[in-house]
């Protein structure tokens, strides 16, 4: 318009001037109007208001509102803008007569070392407003700083954030670009991390492009969000949206569950279970006490009507009993015909007295059976107390010689005849060999004396055997002078209560036999003063009595 | 015997002690030579510019100045002032600009911006007095005719010049932290 306005006058003036140039002068303007100047006239239509330069990262765009008068009316809208300290308002050549209400004069206003000016003005048919100014413009101060790039990189239990400055608006897509952070060296950024689990935020202002958020939870979505923050009174700061991202779990913890659950706690059970099944094994063998079956436990009282031992099988029972008949009338025949039996039998019968031994010793051992038995029984009145045929010779009871019976015999609680048998038969047969032997050894002697006195249970058995009803009378009678052994198993002590009575058969034996060292010499011994009365004994019978002073410390009492 | 080797290990701490103290020194007065010596040349310390609340300060003001400033077509501090003028007075270029505005701008306006214009007024003369030691170097013409140039703006412009001064504090303060740190 300006510009226009000289030439017209200078047209207008130039009456001299050919008339061509005038055409072409009037042609130009009426070409170049539209480009320059609306061809409107200023009336009174009322300004656009609010007008104002918008910034983000220096892309400045002028924004305005319509007049309050011409809203949904179709108006247009031109823009200008000054450089500031520049004469001139230049025009925007695609900010005029537009139905939009902004302008985006970001190439124009791209130093953001000037400042500038913006104005606006609305077109309604041929009328146009005056013209709505902008305030100055100082890009510098007034760009809003936009949000960072942030990029998260989550830890197990810390979030590493990479923050990339935002950058200036560029001219072309082919200009390098500019870091917003080369325009403001002084760019902070106010990061806020949120922990969503806990609900709260912390702020931290950091000037370099890296930091790590440590210390935080493992599995917990944090969101994060970055402010530029630039210092200038006028700059909205403008924070990024949040990013949210979770922590990752805790490796290590969960392979410490894994292994726990997978490797420890199996092991562990097995480990345990293994343990107590050992345990129980380890009782079950050598801890645990055996226990007899209570049927077999033997019951003492005194009262036989609470209980009764009453085995499921059969139990053998050994009866043994010791008679003694001894008779005052002891003839110095028999007498020395028994020191002569003594003094062969040192060397002759020594096997046999071996062999009887050994006979006796194993029946000896269930002599406490046999007793606590036969108690049993005779307390209880349900037996017999003694089996017959235990008896030595019923002929010896006349004789001059002090006879030792004692008869083992098995027998069974229940009426067996056929075990009873069988225990009779072997008993016959290992009793006749010894009965062969002694007959071979001792011939020249009295043969029944010998038998009675050594082979008592031969003698029982045979007559036994032989004559029942006979020993049945002689039971009755020698009744007196028997005696129960008492033996406990427990202690291996055996007890017979009339010892002095037996102790002479005793004695002897033990002097052959060291077995018998254990019981008590005096009581024993005392008894050979009977044998010994008659003092016709044969020097080697002498000497025998010598070696037992010596070594056993005998000593014989004679009594008128 | 220990006695004669505590003292020997003495002398040697000492020595060594005295030898320590002696390297401080130079330290310390190399240090000092090289402040002394970036005072002289126009140089101040980047931190100075970038005091967050004095700038926030200047930019308020230079924000507040600027809406009273209608005129639009002049500008008294342009980037294009130093384009003919040597970089070695840019400084005191700018150096007399601030004494300019502090001596014939700023005194009247002190009642009417007074939130600002007391902490600013004290910053630029903490500024002024720093950079009195800056001395034109070489050719000075052109800078004076610059210097001349702001100042027949200013008076031909009148109260709205001193309005745009006060609007273009900004800049100055800008311009200086440019060339001057």
């Amino acid at each position: 318009m300006r510009t226009l306005r000289p030439r017209r006058r200078a047209a207008a003036r130039g009456l001299w001037a050919p008339w061509y140039l005038l055409l072409v002068a009037r042609l130009l303007l009426h070409l170049l109007q539209p480009g320059f100047s609306a061809p409107c006239i200023s009336s009174g239509l009322p300004k656009p208001i609010n007008v104002t330069f918008s910034s983000v990262n220096m892309k400045n765009v002028l924004q305005w509102n319509s007049p309050e008068g011409l809203r949904g009316t179709d108006v247009v809208y031109t823009v200008q803008y000054l450089i500031y300290g520049q004469k001139r308002w230049l025009n925007k050549s695609e900010c005029r007569n537009i139905n939009r209400t902004s302008c985006d004069l970001s190439y124009e206003t791209y130093d953001h070392e000037e400042q500038y000016y913006g104005r606006v003005k609305v077109i309604w048919g041929k009328h146009c407003s005056k013209w709505a100014e902008t305030e100055r413009f100082n890009p510098w101060l007034e760009t809003q700083i936009g949000p960072p790039v942030v990029a998260l990189t989550p830890g197990e239990k810390s979030i590493s954030v990479v923050l990339t400055a935002p950058e200036k608006w560029k001219r072309n897509a082919e200009n390098n670009s500019v870091s917003m952070h080369q325009i403001y060296p002084t760019l902070k950024y106010n990061v806020s991390i949120h922990n969503t689990k806990a609900n709260k935020k912390w702020y931290k202002f950091v000037t370099n492009h890296t930091l790590e958020f440590p210390q935080l939870e493992s599995d917990t979505l944090y969101c994060i969000s970055v402010q530029a923050y630039v210092q200038g009174p006028l700059r909205k700061a403008k924070a990024s949206d949040n990013q949210c991202i979770t922590t990752l779990k805790d490796q290590t913890s969960e392979l410490k569950v894994k292994i726990i659950l997978c490797y420890i706690l199996p092991i562990s059970v097995t480990a345990f279970i293994f343990s107590i099944i050992g345990c129980s094994m380890y009782r079950y063998i050598h801890i645990g006490k055996e226990k007899q079956p209570t049927n077999l436990v033997l019951i003492y009282r005194t009262g036989y009507d609470q209980r009764l031992f009453a085995p499921a099988e059969k139990v053998v029972v050994n009866f043994i009993t010791f008679s003694i008949v001894e008779d005052a009338k002891t003839s110095s025949k028999d007498l020395s015909l028994m020191e002569r039996v003594n003094d062969i039998s040192d060397v002759s019968t020594a096997e046999n007295m071996e062999g009887k031994s050994h006979q006796e010793e194993p029946e000896v051992k269930h002599l406490g059976y046999a007793s606590k038995a036969m108690d049993i029984f005779c307390d209880n009145k349900c037996l017999s107390p003694v089996q017959p045929g235990l008896l030595c010779s019923s002929r010896t009871k006349n004789e001059p010689v002090i006879e030792y019976e004692f008869d083992v015999r098995p027998s069974d609680t229940g009426t067996d005849d056929q075990d009873q048998e069988i225990n009779l038969q072997e008993g016959i047969s290992f009793q006749g060999k010894l009965m062969l032997e002694s007959e071979t050894t001792l011939a020249n002697f009295d043969q029944e004396a010998l038998l009675c006195s050594y082979n008592p249970q031969l003698r029982n058995l045979q007559q036994g055997t032989r004559e029942d009803t006979e020993t049945k009378k002689k039971q009755e009678e020698e009744e007196e002078s028997r005696t129960l052994v008492d033996w406990d198993p427990q202690t291996g002590r055996l007890c017979i209560p009339s010892l002095s009575d037996c102790g002479h058969v005793v004695d002897e034996e033990g002097g052959a036999h060291s077995e018998y060292d254990g019981y008590p010499n005096e009581g024993l011994l005392s008894k050979l003063c009977d044998a010994q009365a008659p003092n016709k004994s044969p020097p080697g019978n002498e000497t025998y009595l010598v070696q037992f002073m010596e070594e056993w410390g005998l000593h014989i009492q004679m009594e008128d | 015997m220990t006695v004669k080797e505590t003292r020997k290990d003495l002398e040697s701490f000492f020595h060594m002690a005295t030898w320590a103290l002696w390297f401080l020194v130079m330290i310390l007065l190399a240090q000092g030579a090289e402040g002394a010596s970036v005072k002289s040349a126009c140089k101040l310390g980047k931190s100075t510019f970038r005091q967050h609340s004095i700038s926030h300060r200047i930019m308020s003001l230079a924000q507040q100045g600027s809406l009273f400033d209608n005129e639009t077509s002049t500008r008294l501090l342009e980037s294009s002032m130093f384009s003919d003028v040597e970089a070695t007075n840019h400084c005191y270029m700018m150096k007399e600009v601030l004494n300019l505005v502090l001596k014939e701008v700023l005194p009247p306006y002190q009642q009417k911006f007074q939130s600002d214009m007391q902490d600013v007024l004290s910053f630029l003369h903490d500024l002024k007095s720093k950079l009195s030691g800056c001395t034109l170097k070489g050719d000075g013409s052109p800078v004076q005719r610059k210097i001349n140039d702001v100042k027949s703006k200013l008076k031909q412009l009148g109260k709205n010049g001193e309005i745009k001064a006060i609007s273009e504090l900004d800049l100055l303060f800008r311009f200086l932290g440019r060339h001057c740190a």
